[in-house]
């Protein structure tokens, strides 16, 4: 590629002689005239250019042969939809990259490709692809990847690093983890719930995917036998959403979507499909075609977003209020009697023409309000229900049916104690009924009409209205009371299951075995270990059950929050946590794909300040592709392949899609040694930018094979490392009987041995084959396994069955959460509130968080459509979109500040950080909310001009730190003051309660 | 002559800018790699295909508006009557309007010419490109990359698609040239 | 007024020829028997004394060594879109702001104005220097001939057209031109050439400004 150099300016020359007026004396007149003359014959062969010109016709401007190439399906990674890729590649280049038109996320059901198609016949068929996924391309030929093994040479950080080969490298890391792992000694044997000193070495992948993840977790989780072994980033993206969907469907189901298709009113609570959330792509079709529909839209968010814009009503609310409003709309549905009455009396799942139930004529006990419940005669627990002036077990109620209303009741629960009870339904109405909808509405900073309007068109679309929150309502420390609130919205209309309603979506083949007879368990590891103790972030522990010493020890408060409700991992906790040595110190950080101080509010000054102290972290390696924000710090640096070298198993994950997806990722370019041991080919790969493959080098010289390949070199897959290292390490789960292959099923190539990582991708893919029915020939054809593997895409029986979603959750969905209302908070000893309601932004010990009139105006952070979050900004074709991001507020406050569109300002957060960015005025933002994407004003990944390897610069791209990061501004909690502001009962990072201030500095 | 020419349906433009990165793909236009090449503010970019956003109204009645543009492949090209070294031409079978990357000497005059801007300025090849139509895609019976990708289903293409009736706001009158892009709302 | 017609006529006409030269210099790649003519007695003593007449004492023609350097010095100056490259069109160094033309498009209008088509036979854009060179040289032949038709108010006209295109362009230009050739050590041949050109356009801007009548413009 060329560079365009900048071109340095300057004066003309103020040294120089003037010219005099006439000729030089020494030249005379006459004399010059020749001179000039004999010169300007010699241009005599110069052509003219100011004469007439010709017209001809022309060939086009050269571009990529279409049609020759090597089509490869996989899956795109440039953010978490999981949609399928088809790239081209020539001559072992890729050259393009589209969506996989057999993949649903890549083209609607009435332009997607059969399965039953040959691949070959859809070769030059093009699924839909986003500008992120398109452009990964670019990541792959990045010229920042790294393609060595670093080595840091002086303090961490100081970006001065030595190329060391992989065999010095793996050497010293397995060196190092002997140290450590020990999966039998206790921590501290008087606190025997912080496990054993395995727990010490913690592997922390900001974000790692179906296949990938259960690798790694065979490695750390199985083999070493850490409860840290996989410290993701979910809790900084939507886990309060996901701890809320768990705790109504007592974790049955954490994330709905509505069925856009069919769906007549939707309402996108603080989530703006046209932009983001997953999969984006293919929901933001999906709305496309429901408006063209005639469907009506109604989008909550402080700001315009692009799906605001396509939306009949925009809610500029409140930030935090999401729930407000969603109150508010029960409390005017309520009092008109405008909920769905045969769907709320209902006792149990599939009668009554509906497929889910509610528990909203469960009765609760007054004095402890735990539900009334007893166990029927087979031994199963049921709840009560009222019916006809008694009580019944919820599965007996006559007609399926019980009151919503009867009052406060004596219910005698078969031990001959009377219990005064009332009714679910009873209790929320009178939470709903605390406010009126004017109180809420002036609380959610909006007009009363709006919230009576919006509530009147949901209620009338019944189950085709749908409301699905997502970041917005729920990234508040009052997150999971807000995505209840809109969770009930759903319940008043009875939608789950219905066709147009709120939908769970397809689900997926499971690669990782367990679903299907004949398919192996790909987790499971013979001579393998479980993980003892609590996690170090603390999440899914309880603070008294699982750590009754430290409770004994500590008492209320505990030094620091655990969140038992959490099935994720409490990422914003890892490295405050890790400072205090709470619940226990480590010894050993590994990271992959992480870019945690960026990504997280408020934790770039706590990370920086814990990975440099060598007492707290004493060893720390990163697994990278570039040097990153995370990286920079680390003790070795591992270059790995990037994800268009990778074999991975992406879950389909979103309920968007309605059936079944099968991902299947593998390498688009790259190349493979092939071995036979122990009567199988082995295939070692070695991808772009490498040479060998270190799981080779390390099976070569422990004698299992041979060959003369030479030494791995560039980067290699994080399979193939891992295999290397436990290699060394001597741990069970690699190597040969690494899988028990009890029960697999004929006629399959299934491999007892892990020797790369194609083994164990071989048997994930025999397992997707197992339970689909596809080949697994088909399958790496395909990218995949999509239902309908025979038949049409565009049948509508395949993802519905009459009025109702085929795939059905069937089950029941609550109103109230017993478990808040028995669990005691670690922090102030105090049960939760079981129902939804509006809460204030408070901290740790829930006081409210008093404004600050010196940091006026409320962040929020938000995603364009043509970025992700930490890991789009190399690409060049998006940062040609938008160079760098703005800092957007309503020219009412612009004026108030004395700024002028595009001044440069700097923002100071509460907690003292800083950072400038352009402002940006637009009428599509709620005055006094700041609205910041999240791409730009990166300080690594890339864009550091000082790295150096072995005395070289490393090829740096300015570019890339162009606008402006506004997570580091964000609040830290008061009382704990080294981490943000968090929702205790989600376990998650708090990004919409934070103010800052604004200042211009500058034109 | 059939005449080749662009569909666009307003409402369902979602404002992604897949379009744009789809015809920078296919027709390898800069920045092809990292670094981003930046000039006073400006991103060094050769973009085809472009989005516009249009924003209107007052907080908090607002209107956004997406504009997926680019060469409109004019039944009169202004591009064509400007060049002053005949490297554009208008092909008779469809209509496709060409720059020949040999002829074009960067004058920039069809650059401004053009109504719409559909003509890029190369910094990298001091030469204009624009929208090609996906031409090679489209004579291997192909569509333009830009509408297989439109995520969506916005953006698509046909033959004498006719004269528009609906114009997004700024958009210049199509009559001028017999732009060949229909608006749909 | 010229106080000497025919004075005003041979200044013109060396102008031209100047102009004329110079722009060969860097309209095209090198030939060789360009390069060897230029090194001939004949033209190198010419070359000499134009430097002289600018109070150069070297001769540049002493700086072509190597015809294989100065072409590939060429190819990479101006040719190759690379690392060393130096447009030689004013649109390389100025910010076009989105609503106004391009140099290249206003060069045209201005050629178009005085009666001449802008042709490319070769790659090169309306404003590049050899362009405008060529074209102040037809300027200066189209003032010659004025004069020698004794027709002082079109040979204003030109004068004042040539001096439009130096006092608004060429005399910011050039010297960025100069130093982008020094920035990136560009072959001395070129970048003495170019501060040929920038030595003569000041002398031609100060030989039109005097002669055009009233001279009423300030020398700045």
């Amino acid at each position: 590629m060329k560079r365009i150099e900048e071109q340095t300016t300057m004066k003309s020359d103020k040294n120089r002689p003037s010219p005099t007026l006439d000729l030089n004396p020494s030249v005379d007149r006459r004399t010059f005239l020749q001179v000039t003359g004999a010169l300007a014959a010699t241009a005599a062969a110069m052509p003219s250019l100011l004469s007439k010109a010709q017209a001809a016709p022309i060939e086009p401007h050269a571009t990529p042969d279409p049609v020759n190439g090597t089509v490869i399906n996989s899956v795109c990674f440039m953010c978490h939809s999981r949609c399928g890729v088809k790239a081209t590649v020539v001559d072992g280049v890729l050259v393009k990259l589209d969506g996989n038109p057999y993949h649903p996320n890549n083209a609607s059901p009435d332009e997607r490709v059969a399965y039953s198609v040959p691949a070959a016949d859809a070769k030059n068929v093009r699924g839909r692809m986003c500008a992120k996924g398109q452009s990964y391309i670019q990541t792959l030929y990045d010229p920042a990847r790294l393609k060595s093994p670093l080595k840091r040479v002086g303090p961490r950080g100081s970006g001065q690093w030595k190329a060391i080969t992989w065999k010095q490298a793996l050497d010293e890391i397995a060196a190092h983890l002997k140290t450590v792992y020990d999966p039998k000694t206790d921590i501290d044997p008087n606190f025997p719930e912080m496990g054993k000193v395995s727990n010490k070495i913690v592997f922390s992948p900001g974000r790692i995917q179906g296949g990938n993840l259960d690798f790694t977790d065979r490695i750390f989780k199985s083999a070493i036998g850490t409860a840290n072994f996989r410290v993701n980033h979910t809790s900084i993206c939507e886990v309060s959403h996901h701890t809320a969907f768990n705790l109504l469907t007592d974790y049955k189901s954490n994330h709905f979507k509505p069925d856009i298709l069919n769906a007549r009113y939707l309402i996108w609570f603080g989530t703006s499909p046209l932009e983001a959330g997953f999969s984006h792509q293919q929901i933001a079709r999906h709305v496309s075609e429901f408006r063209a529909r005639g469907g009506k839209m109604v989008t909550v968010d402080p700001r315009f977003s692009n799906t605001a814009a396509r939306s009949d009503v925009w809610v500029p609310v409140k930030p935090g209020m999401d729930a407000a409003f969603a109150l508010g709309m029960c409390r005017w549905i309520i009092d008109h009697k405008r909920y769905d009455e045969n769907f709320l009396t209902n006792t149990k799942a599939d009668v009554n023409g509906e497929k889910s139930y509610s528990d909203a004529t469960f009765l609760v006990r007054k004095d402890n309000g735990k539900f009334l419940t007893a166990k029927d005669a087979s031994g199963v627990t049921r709840n009560f229900v009222w019916n006809g002036g008694r009580a019944w077990m919820n599965h007996e109620a006559p007609g399926a049916k019980g009151e919503l209303d009867p009052g406060e009741v004596k219910v005698d629960p078969g031990d001959g104690t009377l219990v005064d009870c009332q009714t679910v339904w009873s209790l929320f109405v009178a939470r709903v009924r605390e406010k009126t909808v004017a109180e809420y509405a002036e609380m959610a900073g909006v007009e009363q009409s709006l919230i009576e309007d919006v509530a009147r068109e949901f209620s009338a679309a019944g189950k085709q209205g749908v409301a699905n929150p997502y970041r917005g309502p729920v990234k508040h420390t009052n997150g999971v009371y807000g995505a209840m609130a809109i969770a009930a919205l759903n319940l008043l209309n009875g939608n789950y299951d219905w066709k147009g309603g709120n939908s769970k979506g397809g689900g997926r083949p499971h690669y990782e075995g367990g679903a299907a007879p004949g398919q192996i368990s790909l987790g499971k590891v013979p001579g393998g270990v479980s993980p003892a103790g609590v996690p170090i972030t603390r999440h899914s522990k309880f603070y008294e059950k699982d750590a009754p010493n430290l409770f004994a020890r500590d008492g209320y408060p505990a030094k620091r929050p655990w969140a038992p409700f959490n099935r994720d991992w409490n990422y914003q906790e890892l490295m405050p946590s890790i400072e205090e040595g709470y619940p226990y110190s480590i010894d050993t950080l590994i990271t992959y794909w992480n870019a945690l101080p960026y990504s997280t509010p408020s934790a770039r000054d706590t990370f920086e300040r814990v990975i440099v102290d060598e007492t707290k972290v004493k060893f720390f390696v990163a697994i990278d592709i570039l040097i990153g924000e995370v990286s920079k710090y680390a003790d070795i640096i591992l270059p790995e392949s990037s994800s268009l070298e990778k074999w991975s198993f992406p879950h389909a994950g979103t309920p968007a899609i309605p059936t079944s997806v099968g991902n299947f990722r593998q390498p688009v370019v790259g190349s493979y040694i092939e071995k036979v041991i122990s009567g199988k080919t082995r295939r070692f790969y070695v991808p772009a930018y490498a040479q060998g493959n270190v799981a080779f080098d390390h099976w070569r010289s422990a004698g299992v094979t041979s060959g003369t390949e030479p030494e791995a070199t560039g980067p290699q897959l994080l399979e193939d490392i891992l295999i290397a290292i436990a290699g060394r390490m001597g741990l069970p789960g690699v190597g040969p009987n690494a899988f028990d292959l009890t029960g697999a099923k004929d006629g399959y190539d299934w491999r007892s041995d892990l020797y790369s990582a194609w083994d164990f991708y071989q048997n994930g893919l025999n397992n997707q084959s197992v339970e689909t029915g596809a080949t697994v020939e088909e399958i790496i054809a395909k990218g995949g396994v999509f239902a309908p593997v025979k038949g049409s895409p565009s049948d509508p029986t395949v993802a519905y069955s009459g009025n109702y979603m085929k795939s059905q959750f069937k089950n029941l969905v609550h109103l109230y959460v017993e478990a808040l209302r028995t669990t005691k908070d670690s922090m102030t000893g105090q049960v939760y509130d079981p129902l939804p309601k509006v809460v204030p932004i408070s901290d740790v010990l829930d006081r409210p968080i008093a404004e600050d009139p010196a940091f006026p105006y409320t962040m929020v952070t938000y995603k364009n459509a043509y970025h992700g979050q930490a890991r789009t900004i190399q690409n060049p074709w998006l940062q040609g979109i938008k160079p760098e991001n703005f800092v957007e507020i309503n020219p009412l406050d612009g004026r108030r500040l004395g700024l002028e569109n595009y001044d440069l300002v700097r923002l100071t957060g509460r907690n003292g950080a800083t950072a400038t960015g352009r402002v940006r005025f637009t009428e599509g933002i709620r005055p006094g909310v700041v609205a910041i994407s999240h791409h730009y004003g990166h300080w690594e990944s890339g864009g550091n001009p000082n790295v150096s390897v072995d005395g070289q610069k490393l090829f740096s791209d300015p570019a890339r730190l162009r606008g402006i990061a506004p997570n580091p501004l964000m609040m830290k909690d008061p009382v704990l003051k080294n981490v943000c502001l968090q929702d205790k009962i989600g376990g998650s990072a708090s990004f919409f309660d934070s103010s800052v201030k604004i200042e211009r500095v500058g034109a | 002559m059939t005449q080749i020419g662009w569909i666009l349906d307003l409402t369902k433009c979602v404002g992604c800018h897949a379009c744009t990165v789809a015809c920078k793909s296919e027709n390898n236009t800069a920045p092809q790699i990292s670094p981003l090449v930046m000039r006073n503010g400006r991103a060094i970019t050769v973009d085809w295909r472009r989005v516009t956003e249009i924003e209107r109204g007052t907080y908090p009645k607002v209107a956004r508006e997406f504009v997926s543009m680019a060469c409109n492949h004019c039944l009169e090209p202004a591009c064509m009557k400007s060049c002053p070294v005949g490297a554009i031409t208008k092909r008779d079978k469809d209509g496709i309007v060409l720059i020949d990357q040999e002829k074009c000497n960067g004058c920039r005059y069809c650059v401004w010419a053009c109504p719409w801007g559909a003509p890029r300025f190369s910094e990298i090849t001091h030469k204009v490109e624009k929208c090609t139509f996906c031409v090679q895609r489209i004579d291997a019976g192909l569509q333009p990359a830009c509408v297989t990708t439109c995520v969506g289903r916005a953006l698509t293409f046909g033959y004498d698609v006719g004269p528009t009736r609906e114009v997004p706001e700024g958009f210049a009158d199509p009559q001028l040239t017999g732009a060949q892009i229909r608006f749909v709302r | 007024m010229d106080a000497q017609p025919e004075a005003a006529t041979e200044k013109a006409a060396g102008a031209g020829q100047t102009y004329r030269f110079l722009s060969s210099v860097f309209r095209q790649p090198p030939a060789r028997d360009w390069f060897e003519r230029l090194k001939s007695p004949e033209i190198s003593t010419a070359l000499g004394l134009l430097a002289e007449t600018f109070g150069r004492r070297e001769n540049p023609a002493a700086l072509l060594d190597d015809f294989e350097h100065l072409r590939r010095d060429y190819a990479e100056l101006f040719e190759i879109p690379a690392g060393r490259f130096v447009a030689a069109c004013e649109s390389r160094y100025v910010e076009i702001p989105d609503d106004a033309a391009p140099p290249s498009v206003r060069m045209l209008e201005v050629y178009h104005a005085c009666g001449f088509v802008f042709d490319a036979g070769t790659p090169v854009a309306p404003d590049h220097l050899s362009a405008q060179l060529e074209f102040l040289g037809h300027l200066a032949a189209a003032e010659e001939e004025a004069l020698l038709n004794r027709d002082d108010c079109r040979a204003s006209i030109v004068r004042l057209t040539a001096l439009d295109l130096i006092d608004y362009h060429l005399l910011d230009w050039v010297p960025r031109f100069i130093s982008a050739l020094r920035a990136v050590h560009g072959h001395p041949f070129y970048v003495t050439m170019a501060e040929l050109t920038g030595d003569h356009i000041r002398r031609e801007r100060m030989r039109l400004v005097a002669a055009i009548e009233g001279g009423t413009r300030s020398v700045h």
